[in-house]
């Protein structure tokens, strides 16, 4: 369960603070298919990465699972992000020395647990992602969309118990897009993950089960 | 999973070739340049503690005016001819503090048909009270050493143990070869004891061009061995005091002159040394301050992945770890390979006793010149390797922007 209370958040802009998150508190329980709406600059990615334990807020509170987050140490936090949530950024995060299947393995370099039959499963996930025709390839080889496949993919090699997903059909045509919505679909209902879509297309808010618009630092329900 | 982390570092380096072989090359100039100068310095003292063990003495008793030549046969090997009244044997022996004395006599053969081997030391020494060849004599022979024996210093090549050597037209026995010092005046001497110099004398003018002369009654160095309780120092000024026209010189000294000769040679070696160690650090620095700041959306990446700020600081000092040991690597085999194909000329050119090292010292020099050149990169990759740990993973991510 996610549990954000008064979170706030201010970058300096022309030497002012401004407020990229302000006062936001939302609840979202486990396996709940979320999305928060919103345009560019409206502070939902901020939001997504408080939530996710990637920047320290000003003021506010967020708790995963009853566990207030900056009350952890740097090993603990890194233990939540490896083994309980995991990203899909809207930038192409691969690592450019990694081949597929080592850029979908990685989150397993950092986790404690022994990578055993992750390796096939990361096969199983790229087929889906209908790359196992790329395994090999570096992420310079690929094209954008592949590379958010490959991205994909990589969230969900730990079998996380939170996805928090930044425009993750960016790249994608239609119908890739339609697969990959019915992958979340897929594994929300099948394993319970909690998916938090942060996206500026109302097409694919619609798709979630309930949906938010941040307008500047603001969070209102819809 | 330390296994992945050397894989990422490694992946890493192998990204940025160039790059990576500029750091391997910079750190190899320091490590070849130390390891260079370290083993010479090495060879030096090596050379000189075991020359000085094996002459035994503290003190060296010589004629006053032969001071320099005895330092220059000392050292050098050159063959010189001095002598003293037999007389100063027993007054030096009065001196307080003295505890053992033994004499030697200088004779250099002739470069004429009747020695084998021409302008070569030979040292004769007194079998009764000797402490330079006796332990040796004890040691490997078991007795003492006769009339028509000698023993060589290992610097004589074309000669070997059983082989027999003429001078002044006497046969000689090689009974032992001496273990190599690096002093030429030990290596490169033949030692015999008083009764061979007498089976020389007599012959020498009936038979040779030239007659083996040594005034009679005359010694030409004084060995001597102080008390434990007391300096050679002292000792040293008590025998210049009481006994005329000699000159004690403590080996000690010696020593500390060589070794300050030598760092006089090696000082601008030492401190162009500093300044490429220095240049090493700033640009090892540098590049990875560079890499830090080129790779911070990467390293935000894996501390979204569950990345504690311990791996990251472990990739980096592990990539600066990996760089610094394969230039340290290349350095120690380029300055090994360099000081030993001119090793001859280096140290013709230094003209300082030497001992070229044995392949444990060679492999301690290398592990410490190992050492140094990890500690180059390590320490030079420890800011950026901070920096690196402790960014905030969405500044990071964000800041690769």
């Amino acid at each position: 369960m996610i549990e954000v209370e008064h979170l706030s958040k201010a970058y300096p802009l022309d030497g002012h603070p401004v407020k990229a998150v302000d006062d936001v508190s939302l609840s979202i329980a486990q396996g709940e298919f979320v999305s928060i709406l919103g345009h560019s600059g409206s502070g939902k990615t901020t939001l997504l990465n408080l939530i996710g334990g990637l920047t320290r807020p000003e003021a506010g509170r967020v708790r995963i699972d009853g566990q207030d987050i900056w009350s952890l140490n740097d090993a603990e936090l890194s233990r939540l992000r490896n083994e309980k949530m995991n990203f899909i950024f809207q930038f192409a995060s691969l690592i450019p020395t990694l081949n597929v299947v080592d850029n979908v393995l990685l989150p397993a370099t950092f986790g404690k647990a022994k990578p055993v039959g992750l390796r096939s499963r990361a096969m199983e996930l790229l087929e889906l992602m209908g790359l196992s025709g790329k395994l090999t390839a570096y992420p310079a080889q690929l094209s954008g969309g592949q590379q958010r496949r490959v991205a994909i993919s990589r969230a969900f090699i730990n079998e996380p118990a939170i996805v928090l997903a930044d425009e993750p059909t960016g790249d994608l045509d239609e119908d890739t897009e339609r697969e990959v919505l019915a992958l979340f679909r897929q594994v929300n209902e099948k394993r319970r993950t909690t998916f938090l879509i942060v996206t500026h297309s109302s097409e694919l808010a619609a798709k979630t089960d309930r949906r938010f618009r941040m307008t500047a630092g603001r969070l209102e329900i819809i | 999973m330390a296994w992945n982390i050397t894989a990422l570092a490694r992946k890493n380096l192998r990204r940025k070739l160039f790059r990576s072989l500029a750091i391997i090359a910079a750190v190899m100039v320091v490590a070849a340049t130390l390891f260079s100068v370290t083993t010479i310095m090495d060879s030096v003292e090596q050379s000189l503690s075991r020359g000085t063990a094996r002459l035994g003495a503290d003190i060296m008793v010589v004629p006053e005016k032969a001071e320099a030549a005895a330092r220059s046969a000392l050292l050098s090997g050159k063959p010189s001819k001095f002598y003293m009244d037999k007389s100063v044997v027993d007054k030096v022996r009065q001196v307080r503090g003295v505890r053992e004395v033994t004499s030697q006599l200088f004779l250099k053969s002739a470069p004429y048909q009747c020695c084998d081997i021409s302008d070569l030391f030979l040292i004769g020494f007194d079998p009764e009270h000797d402490f330079t060849i006796k332990p040796w004599l004890t040691n490997n022979l078991g007795r003492p050493l006769k009339a028509d024996e000698v023993i060589m210093g290992r610097g004589i090549t074309a000669y070997a143990v059983g082989f027999t050597v003429n001078f002044f037209d006497q046969p000689f026995k090689i009974v032992g070869m001496l273990e190599e010092t690096g002093i030429d005046f030990i290596d490169n001497s033949v030692f015999l004891s008083y009764a061979g110099i007498d089976r020389i004398l007599p012959h020498s003018s009936q038979n040779s061009v030239i007659a083996a002369s040594i005034p009679k009654d005359k010694v030409s160095t004084v060995l001597v061995q102080v008390e434990p309780d007391i300096s050679p120092d002292r000792v040293a000024i008590f025998i210049q005091s009481q006994v005329d026209g000699v000159k004690a010189i403590v080996t000690n000294h010696i020593i500390a002159s060589v070794r300050q000769q030598l760092f006089i040679l090696m000082r601008s070696v030492l401190s162009v040394s500093l300044i490429l160690w220095i240049m090493a650090v700033v640009l090892v620095g540098v590049v990875f301050s560079m890499i830090v700041n080129e790779r911070r959306r990467e390293l935000g990446i894996f501390r979204a992945m569950g990345a504690r700020k311990g791996h990251i600081f472990r990739l980096i000092i592990l990539e600066a770890t990996i760089l610094s040991l394969a230039g340290g690597l290349v350095g120690v085999a380029v300055g090994g390979g360099v000081l030993y194909l001119f090793k001859d000329a280096i140290y013709a050119s230094l003209n300082i006793p030497h001992l070229w090292p044995s392949a444990m010292r060679f492999l301690g020099l290398s592990s410490i010149c190992l050492l140094m050149s990890l500690l180059t990169g390590v320490f030079a990759a420890l800011g950026p390797a901070i920096r690196a740990a402790t960014l905030e993973p969405y500044e990071a991510i964000r800041g690769g922007e």
